[in-house]
């Protein structure tokens, strides 16, 4: 029995040490990996060169503010640092760190955050755990087993071994474009756009997305909530909702939501809930007449 | 009924069951070591049997017969 | 606490540790009092129903044991039947019936305010309720003398590793171990291990895995077209297979660190030649369970009536394994093919078995790999009723497979997880179906290549495992 015991620990040695092994390794790619996704995060939380205008959100802002364009005609240097299906966990702990890095002049945070539920996408900040004590503080924070688990590191980069290699490329500055799609057929067939609904706020994420307007604010950043077009009638308590909450920060609202130039043209449009590349060069267009308005440039 | 003219109806009634007209019996026979006798038409087979022998089972004793050999003692015990 | 969740990977060490220290004669309590821990971690509650069928079943199994005559010994086996699918019935059942009144009601536009109870089913109940009945019936048959120990008794019913989905057990096999005297010994433990490790790979790897391509498209089925349904479909097997045989195959393994011998749930169901092969490899234990104790019978008190009395056997078994899974429209139905298919199959046997010999076709590669892929469409053809959940939603699927096309929905990354974790299922399986003894990994003799087998399955459950939740779905049966 006694050298099963030995054979076992001897295994679980073994286990460990290969894990770690793979861990250092995969970690190397993941630093350098060309993934439309990951890149972003990579940039937002390690390679982040003190950008002066910095967009946050999910996929509803990376697809639809043409950094570049926006670098361009203010001068200012823009990254879009949005990540597909990231909420305001990921979006807080990505500001503090900036924010110790460096102060950006203006600051955008989709509203949509405020419903976005699921918290798969806590995992994209597990790469950073180790030597982040923000994205530690925040993981933490919502679940006390978590850092058992990411001593490992197969469990730090569970299932992204295959996104890391699989390089796109079509992400400039954290913009990534959506081509018009043959869907819109459906969507331009559609006369009466549906009711949208009203859709529930948890209390802790409310807690966080005021936390980071007003986290930006303090730290003298111009912030902007982005309530982003959608194919479907904003439902006014929903609306009200979110206007209450970002009324209570500091934040400026730019409101799409019921903004009749964009909803009214399906072509601009790629599903319900994003804009295709011509609906992004309007939007971005917008924003930076918003921009030159309130004097940033 | 003796032994034999019991084995000897008995391979009758299984060759005719399991369409195998070479099929022999041995007492360690069981329904392993038989193409197509499953649960499925051993009830086939044990009606078989008992319309052949004019005889009736009861249910527990079915446990009771794991091979050929429990079988044809438990129809000697009910013929005799 | 289900076998995933990482409660389990402390409570599993701990009873071993709690077995080691107790003398082996009184290891039988220490697994009583972990199993009623266990129990009653998940549902405290139903703890209670667990000891009362265990009370009944152990006062008439006794009464059983004492009575002289068969037709009294018949009555108290089936009062006791009875008392024990009385829950099982009300918890199962009543919601179904209830409904059922509900909208009879309704039809006649009767407003009776009769209050639409909705119960959380009890874990695990459908799987002690057929073991404690399977125990009464095999007293009664004499199989087995009722044991005298209350205590094994409440234990053979509570047993943590099967109480939640099994296999399922008979006390035959069981009660004769818990009174052994049960030892820790490293083989059992080596055997145990590896068959959690294979478990955890296939509930975790692939099953998970798949689901989360499956669940997309099914859960949007007016969306999806016709093609991307029929691979979700297609899979659909592989995801179950995965989940059910896993969660087993960690049943089986937890038992057998503990000394104990559970039988096997699933065998290489997939590479079976008809369905009456795959109902002998794809949850053994329910469907040995029900050919002992419901098919057995009927077919016994019909074999007048030859191949027919059969076929209705059959018929009536499977539609009550249908509804053991859930009392729905669904399960009958996807009972009822089960039995359709069998009953057919039953019917040619025959002319099947002559077709085969007269073309040598039993070592053909082509006939026998038709017969494997052909009994694979029809499982999968029968679990769309299962998946779909509603008679609707699965004529909608048969309908789009047959004629919406379009272009595939593929979520790439998910899928080739997917396929890796399937392959290698896969190729393991096909090795040991046909080459038994030949390339083994976990069992090889030499102990590198073990630890590196060992090493590289641990690691794939690690870096492509699900390991964020995700309850099985056998799990409220």
């Amino acid at each position: 029995m006694k050298i099963f015991l030995a054979k076992l620990l001897l295994f679980l040695a073994l286990f460990v040490a290969a894990d770690m092994v793979l861990g250092m390794l995969v970690g190397h790619f993941h630093l350098k990996t060309k993934n439309t996704v990951l890149t972003n995060a990579n940039y937002g939380f390690v390679g982040y060169k003190n950008d002066d205008i910095l967009l946050f959100g999910a996929s509803e802002v990376s697809h639809t503010f043409i950094s570049d364009m926006i670098t361009e005609e203010t001068g200012l240097s823009t990254y879009n640092l949005a990540s597909d299906g990231c909420g305001i966990f990921y979006q807080y702990a990505l500001l503090e760190t900036i924010l110790e890095k460096h102060t950006p002049k203006v600051v955008l945070l989709s509203t949509s955050q405020l419903i976005m539920k699921e918290l798969d996408y806590v995992s994209r900040m597990y790469p950073y755990y180790k030597n982040n004590k923000y994205v530690k503080s925040v993981v933490d924070k919502l679940n006390r087993y978590e850092r058992f688990k990411l001593f490992f590191q197969g469990y730090v980069y569970n299932s992204q071994i295959i996104r890391i290699f699989d390089a796109k490329d079509d992400n400039s500055s954290g913009y990534i474009a959506l081509p018009a799609e043959e869907q819109n057929a459906k969507i331009s067939e559609i006369e009466n756009l549906p009711l949208g609904l009203n859709h529930d706020i948890d209390p802790e994420i409310k807690a966080y997305y005021k936390k980071f307007m007003d986290l930006a604010h303090s730290s003298g950043v111009t912030v902007y909530a982005y309530f982003p077009p959608q194919l479907e009638i904003i439902n006014p308590e929903y609306l009200d909702t979110i206007l209450t909450v970002t009324k209570n920060t500091e934040a400026k609202v730019i409101n799409l939501s019921s903004d009749w130039k964009i909803l009214g043209r399906p072509e601009l449009f790629f599903d319900k809930t994003h804009l295709n590349h011509a609906g992004a060069k309007v939007t971005t267009d917008r924003f930076i007449k918003i921009l030159k308005e309130d004097n940033i440039y | 009924m003796e032994l034999t003219a019991i084995t000897d109806n008995l391979t009758n009634v299984f060759q005719k069951t399991f369409d195998d007209t070479e099929l022999t019996l041995s007492d360690d026979l069981t329904a392993g070591d038989v193409d197509n006798w499953d649960s499925l038409t051993h009830m086939v087979l044990i009606g078989e049997i008992e319309k052949e022998f004019n005889i009736k089972f009861k249910l527990k004793e079915l446990n009771k017969m794991n091979t050929v050999g429990d079988l044809i003692g438990m129809i000697k015990s009910k013929v005799s | 606490m289900v076998f995933t969740s990482l409660n389990f990977l402390i409570f599993f060490p701990a009873v071993i540790l709690l077995f080691y220290l107790t003398p082996s004669r009184f290891r039988w309590l220490t697994l009583l009092i972990s199993s009623y821990f266990f129990y009653l971690n998940i549902e405290p509650v139903f703890g209670i129903l667990t000891a009362a069928i265990t009370i009944s079943t152990y006062i008439f199994t006794r009464l059983i044991d004492r009575a002289e005559k068969d037709s009294k010994k018949s009555v108290l086996m089936y009062i006791n039947v009875i008392i024990i699918l009385l829950p099982l019935f009300f918890f199962k059942y009543f919601s179904a019936l209830n409904d059922g009144v509900f909208t009879i009601l309704e039809a006649y536009n009767i407003r009776w305010a009769l209050p639409k109870i909705t119960f959380l089913l009890p874990v695990g109940i459908s799987y002690y309720t057929f073991m404690a009945i399977g125990y009464t019936v095999d007293v009664y048959n004499e199989e087995m003398k009722a044991e005298k120990n209350i205590g094994i008794v409440a234990l053979f019913i509570s047993f943590f590793p099967l109480i939640l989905s099994g296999p399922i057990e008979r006390a035959t096999n069981m009660i004769p171990q818990f009174k052994s005297e049960l030892k820790l010994n490293p083989s059992n433990f080596k055997t145990g291990l590896q068959l959690i490790l294979w478990g955890y790979f296939m509930k975790l790897v692939v099953a998970d895995r798949l689901a989360i391509y499956i669940d997309v498209v099914y859960g949007n089925l007016e969306y999806h077209n016709g093609n991307s349904i029929l691979l979700a479909s297609i899979l659909y097997p592989i995801q179950i297979y995965g989940d059910l045989g896993g969660y087993s195959l960690i049943a089986i393994g937890v038992s057998k660190v503990l000394g104990l011998n559970v039988m096997p749930n699933f065998e290489r169901p997939f590479f079976a030649t008809s369905m009456a092969v795959f109902w002998r490899r794809w949850h053994i234990s329910l469907i040995k369970w029900l050919t002992d104790y419901v098919y057995t019978p009927l077919a016994f008190t019909y074999r007048k009536y030859g191949i027919w009395g059969i076929v209705l056997a059959l018929m009536i078994t499977f539609v009550l394994s249908g509804i053991w899974h859930a009392a729905t429209l669904s399960f009958l139905v996807w009972g009822f093919l089960q039995g359709i298919f069998l009953s057919i199959e039953a019917l040619l046997n025959k002319r099947r078995s002559r077709f085969v010999k007269k073309y040598k076709l039993m070592t053909s590669t082509i006939y026998i790999f038709l017969s494997i892929f052909f009994t694979y469409i029809l499982f999968a053809v029968s679990e769309v009723f299962i998946r779909a959940e509603t008679i609707e939603d699965a004529i909608l699927v048969f309908k789009k497979i047959a004629f919406e096309r379009g272009v595939i929905f593929l979520d790439l990354t998910t899928l080739a997880y997917g396929f890796i974790g399937s392959i290698i299922l896969f190729m393991s399986e096909f090795r040991e179906e046909y080459f038994p003894k030949k390339l083994l990994f976990f069992k090889n003799g030499n102990v590198l290549v073990r630890f590196a087998s060992y090493l590289f399955v641990s690691l794939l459950i690690l870096w492509i495992g699900i390991l964020n939740g995700g309850q099985f779905i056998y799990f409220k049966f």
